[in-house]
């Protein structure tokens, strides 16, 4: 119980209990003072309820201290004292309530937290018409859900629906945060709880691949139990999961938007084979290639619950160089690499909006590394989440061939509406300000692979953006960016947090920048998709190499002959 | 009733210590108006900015008004047997009470607005109003604050009846406001409720900020969400009439049995 809770009911039961002798001797001593004292336990009361906040299980406790009050508008003594002893006994039930139905004790209310949520996301979202909302389908559709979640009190449920209903946008900087889960390990636990609802099961693998022409594999394959036994290892061709094709089984089960969000369709398709992979009952029957390339079924029993593997297999593909963010490291005697984690510097740069020293630091660098014979430069761009678009005008200008560069455009805000400025008669936003950059070319023309993955977002999505067309940049990974590239905005209730896009960046003709529209497809491409094969698996879970970057320097060799 | 209140207004305009707490808290809204200056030193501001984002801080201040100006008015004319007299003159117990009830209310809603308002219109002479807020969605975040100012007005007149000395009401009130600053709960609820007058009036007083940004040099452009849950309001203003109500009756009981030295 909460301590001001525990504090209303012992104050309760002590003044009550008090009442009592305070009864007998009002008729001993008479005076009108003795009126106060029965306003105590209602007073009190109200104070602590109004700092605590109102919670049904105290409602008994709350009666009962109100009715203390018959002593103030009465004199009878009879009364005085039956109604405090009733207040005492109140108070003892609120106790007991308030014990013996902790899940919904102090319960949060979901639907409220929607509800309240909701309306500002509606007013501030500017990719609804983009997208294609439906506002009115969506809210009838989702707010029954959170309802259900309440009636659970169930905060998996609640994150559940959440993640559904987030995933309806197709839109990176559309997330949800429940704030009791703000750490990486509160996230992960009640993530594995969301899963375990969900019915998300581990059966010994993961999958990944190409579903729509070549194969999915096997992955972080357990190395004992029924999938050792039937001969199932990394690598190996699966060809259906559970009597449905890989891509069916990961389509069709209800892990959409629990398993990750993506805004662009591409990306979703490259891991639906991991999907597929934690989708069954308590087993799944397998058929997949032996190593003689003979079809074989195997039923694999479920092991537990599918969130650990799942987030393993996730974060070995999505690997980038570990090292600090703004770090550097040399791969070769040729190349170098310089690590984006985020689009974030540091905090003096942040709040000036200056970013001439982070600048000074990086051209320092390349100066060092170009007399040291570099030649190649990779920029790990991979799960950079994004941040400050200062930022990346003063990267894209180190960076840049010599000249201005058109980064985006400015949304036309009006003033008057508090919003974005539409064309009348089309209903298209109308443009405001060109943003440029001036390059300086400071690694003079050598080449540059930047490599991107499906958590690359935002500004992160913009430096791609801006660098990809330039002749000595190829953007590589094994997916896109994420596509999400708009400013965002955050609305807040109780414990939950939605942020979604509400500040508009157009390209130049107008439209949306980069994020992907009603058609699923993000403008933001890549120049080389490495393809999750037979020698991918091999690299990243045999070896334990970061595969992407292999294929960078396969790529620098042969760019240069 | 109304020859009481008007023989009360005439006394309370010439209590010099209420001009001096009202012309001090003035200052203090001034000052803040003057922080709001400093903080935007360089940089464009406007009137519908301080408004919207200094209330909460204008408010607490006049909050402090309203009490001891509620304090004073209930409990002044106990010290010099006034209510004696009134009560030898034949004017019933009733009209006594509600007539300091009625007079506290009125000056001390005059009060507050006078407070929280004299430094946006004087400073609206100098800048304009600007864009981040509508005037009338800012007007009607300020008539909702009229509902909890009212209340906390009879929830204090009650108390002052029953304590008569402005001195204790201040210092409980003071301590009960601190004791709860210490006690740490997880509940979002607090402050925020519409259970006690005050965190209403805190929840009310507060505007939330949007901020929208750019690419280019300088695109930002700050706007104010005055948008309030219509279960809020609907809270907000039937709380304060019951609890006004209550209050009012409460303290009349009280008031009517109580003995008189």
């Amino acid at each position: 119980m909460e301590t001001l809770d525990i504090v209303l009911i012992i104050l309760e039961i002590i003044l009550s209990l008090m009442l009592i002798p305070a009864a007998k001797l009002s008729k001993k001593y008479v005076s009108s003072k003795w009126r106060i004292v029965f306003v105590l336990p209602s007073v009190v009361c109200m104070v602590i309820a109004g700092f605590a906040g109102f919670e049904k299980l105290m409602l008994p406790a709350y009666i009962g201290a109100v009715i203390t009050l018959a002593g103030f508008f009465s004199t009878s003594e009879k009364l005085r004292i039956s109604t405090a002893a009733a207040a005492a006994v109140l108070g003892l039930t609120a106790v007991f309530l308030c014990v013996n139905v902790p899940e919904a004790y102090r319960a949060r209310n979901f639907t409220k937290e929607f509800d309240e949520i909701f309306p500002v996301m509606k007013k501030y979202y500017v990719l609804a018409e983009h997208k294609g909302i439906d506002w009115d389908e969506l809210y009838e559709k989702y707010r029954p859900q959170f309802a259900e979640a309440d009636k659970a009190h169930s905060k998996a449920m609640n994150y559940a629906v959440w993640c559904r209903f987030v995933y309806e946008f197709h839109d990176g900087h559309v997330g949800y945060i429940d704030k009791t889960a703000m750490d990486k390990d509160n996230e992960a636990v009640l993530m594995a709880e969301v899963f375990d609802l969900m019915g998300a099961g581990d059966y010994g693998l993961s999958l990944m691949g190409n579903t729509t022409d070549g194969n999915s594999y096997a992955v972080n394959v357990e190395d004992s139990g029924a999938v050792a036994d039937a001969g199932i290892h990394n690598g190996t061709v699966i060809t259906s999961w559970d009597g449905m094709s890989i891509h069916q089984a990961g389509s069709e089960n209800p892990f959409e938007g629990i398993s990750g969000m993506f805004a662009d369709k591409d990306n979703e398709e490259f891991f639906i084979p991991l999907r597929a992979s934690i989708y069954g009952g308590d087993s799944v029957t397998v058929t997949y290639l032996d190593d003689n390339g003979s079809e074989k079924t195997a039923e694999l029993p479920r092991l537990g619950g599918g969130y650990a593997r799942y987030m393993e297999t996730y974060e070995n593909v999505c690997r980038g160089v570990e090292i600090e963010n703004f770090g550097w490291q040399e791969i070769d005697e040729d190349t170098v690499c310089f690590r984006l984690k985020s689009m974030e510097f540091d905090t003096a740069s942040a709040k000036n909006e200056n970013y001439d020293s982070m600048k000074h630091e990086i051209i320092a660098k390349l100066d060092e590394y170009k007399a040291a014979g570099k030649k190649n430069l990779v920029i790990d761009m991979r799960n950079n989440g994004g941040g400050s678009g200062q930022l990346v005008q003063a990267l894209g200008s180190v960076f840049a061939p010599e000249g201005t560069h058109y980064y985006a455009t400015d949304g036309y805000w009006d003033d008057n509406t508090h919003s974005y400025a539409r064309d009348p008669e089309t209903g298209a936003y109308l443009k405001g300000e060109d943003c440029y950059f001036i390059g300086e070319d400071r690694w003079e023309g050598r080449p540059i692979i930047i490599l991107v993955n499906s958590n690359s977002a935002s500004a992160a999505d913009h430096f791609t953006m801006i660098m990809r067309g330039f002749d000595n940049v190829t953007v590589m990974g094994f997916t896109e960016s994420n596509g999400s590239a708009q400013g965002v905005g955050a609305a807040e209730s109780g414990k939950s947090m939605l942020s979604f896009s509400s500040c508009l960046l157009l390209d130049p003709d107008g439209n949306v920048f980069i994020d992907s529209g009603s058609d699923y497809e993000s403008g933001n491409d890549i120049d080389i998709r490495v393809p999750f094969d037979e020698n991918a698996v091999r690299t990243l879970f045999d070896e334990d190499r970061d595969h992407i970057m292999d294929m960078a320097l396969e790529e620098f060799q042969r760019m240069n002959g | 009733m109304m020859k009481i209140a008007r023989s009360i207004l005439y006394g309370y305009g010439r209590q010099s210590i209420i001009r001096v707490i009202f012309i001090v808290m003035l200052l203090l809204m001034f000052s803040e108006l003057l922080v709001f200056i400093q903080a935007n030193d360089g940089n464009a501001f406007t009137m519908s900015e301080f408004a919207a984002s200094y209330l909460q801080t204008m408010s607490t201040i006049a909050e402090m008004f309203i009490v001891i100006n509620t304090c004073w008015v209930c409990t002044m004319d106990f010290g010099d047997k006034t209510a004696n007299y009134e009560l030898m003159t034949g004017h019933t117990r009733l009209d006594i009470y509600a007539a300091r009830v009625a007079v506290s209310v009125i000056t001390g809603v005059c009060g507050y607005f006078l407070l929280i308002l004299s430094p946006v219109i004087a400073g609206c002479f100098i800048w304009s109003w600007g864009s981040c807020v509508y005037v009338s969605d800012m007007i009607f975040r300020w008539f909702m604050l009229i509902f909890p100012v009212v209340r906390i007005i009879v929830e204090t007149a009650f108390f002052s009846f029953i304590v008569r000395k402005p001195a204790v009401v201040l210092i409980a009130g003071f301590i009960i406001n601190e004791f709860f600053t210490i006690v740490p709960t997880n509940n979002e609820m607090v402050y925020t409720s519409c259970i006690l007058g005050t965190s209403n009036l805190a929840k009310l007083t507060i505007v939330d900020a949007r901020t929208t940004y750019g690419l280019s040099d300088g695109a930002m452009w700050l706007t104010f969400d005055t948008m309030l849950p219509k279960s809020y309001i609907a809270s907000t203003v039937i709380a304060a009439l019951i609890a006004s109500v209550l209050f009012f009756y409460l303290g009349y009981t009280f008031f009517r049995y109580d003995d008189i030295d």
